[in-house]
């Protein structure tokens, strides 16, 4: 009874992590669109899944994969690796976001660009202890 | 447009990130804990080496941290050997303002000018540590050892404060003594005065009273 108890416990935080991860994304993508219409952002940011990169996994890490944060940056050329980092170091200094992504089961952070072959991946675990001082 | 499976990925840690992380030189910490946690983070150290080592340091922090989590401050002790260890595979520099500060108020040999009888030995010794925590202000580790050396003259002057303040202590007794005493003299005179007009009010009535009938 009790392990049966557990695996609907499971099944309904996968689903109720599916939707979270979905509301990020979704939420991610609608405050991308605004600083770039604003004129905040200078390229214009799309958030989506991917597979991710296996060494960079962690106890949290989604288990059936889907477990890459990825960013696309809709700049219309080929962005070098200086372009690319400080896209990056923006959204990793967001540390409330690091620490959801984490507990979402992400596991890698990615950007890479709409033009060329070119993108960049950080660990997310190497982050959540960071900018916590106190 | 690309295929996104074709993209070449490189791995960083972090590149990028190094003009933000640079730790504030003149910050005066309020603890080693903030301290070591300031400096020892991993964002600071792009180098491998350092980086893995960084990262070590970070985690044994905040395993301390965890430790202490109920505690108002974290205690020094357990921060010891994370701070050598950060020293070492750092390099990193630690604040030795307050412990310089705290020494330099045994070693000023002006405290000891007006001493009976002139300690010109202890006024030597002073001197002496107070020139090696000056030559070695920024190392704590070496300030550390001039402490450890210097423990006997501190303790002595420990001992002396702890003398100055006992004799400072035995004097303001006596004086709050003398003073109660003083005070219960005079009370005392008081009543006495007191007893003497309530008498002689008393036989002052009865005359009052008897004497047309003596009459």
């Amino acid at each position: 009874m009790s392990s049966f108890a557990n695996i609907w416990i499971w099944i309904k935080d996968w689903f109720e992590d599916r939707s979270e991860r979905t509301k990020l994304i979704r939420s991610f993508n609608k405050a991308a669109r605004e600083a770039f219409v604003i004129g905040i952002a200078p390229v214009l940011l799309q958030a989506t899944i991917s597979k991710g990169y296996r060494p960079y996994r962690h106890q949290f890490s989604s288990l059936l994969g889907g477990s890459g944060f990825r960013i696309k940056a809709m700049s219309g050329r080929q962005l070098t690796k200086d372009d690319i980092a400080s896209i990056g170091a923006v959204v990793l200094a967001d540390n409330i976001l690091v620490r959801r992504l984490v507990v979402l089961g992400f596991d890698t952070f990615e950007v890479h660009c709409d033009v060329g072959t070119y993108g960049c991946r950080w660990q997310l675990y190497d982050f959540i202890l960071i900018g916590s001082n106190s | 447009m690309q295929e996104e499976d074709n993209i070449k990925w490189e791995n960083l840690i972090f590149y990028g990130m190094e003009q933000r992380s640079a730790p504030a030189k003149d910050r005066d910490y309020t603890n080693l804990y903030m301290e070591l946690i300031d400096k020892c983070s991993p964002k600071h150290y792009l180098d491998t080496t350092k980086f893995d080592s960084a990262k070590n340091i970070y985690a044994e922090l905040k395993k301390v941290k965890r430790e202490y989590e109920l505690a108002d401050e974290i205690p020094e002790k357990p921060l010891i050997p994370i701070r050598d260890r950060a020293i070492h595979e750092l390099g990193i520099q630690i604040q030795t303002k307050h412990k310089v500060d705290h020494l330099m108020q045994y070693f000023d040999p002006e405290i000891y000018i007006d001493m009976d009888p002139y300690p010109m030995e202890r006024i030597r010794q002073a001197n002496i540590f107070r020139k090696k925590v000056l030559q070695h202000s920024d190392d704590i580790l070496a300030i550390e050892a001039i402490e450890k050396e210097a423990s006997e003259f501190i303790s002595s002057r420990d001992e002396e404060i702890l003398k100055q303040e006992k004799n400072e202590q035995q004097r303001r007794n006596r004086e709050e003594k003398e003073k109660r005493e003083q005070y219960e003299k005079e009370k005392r005179n008081d009543l006495v005065v007191a007893c003497v007009i309530i008498g002689l009010s008393l036989i002052f009535f009865i005359i009052m009273v008897f004497a047309p009938f003596a009459i």
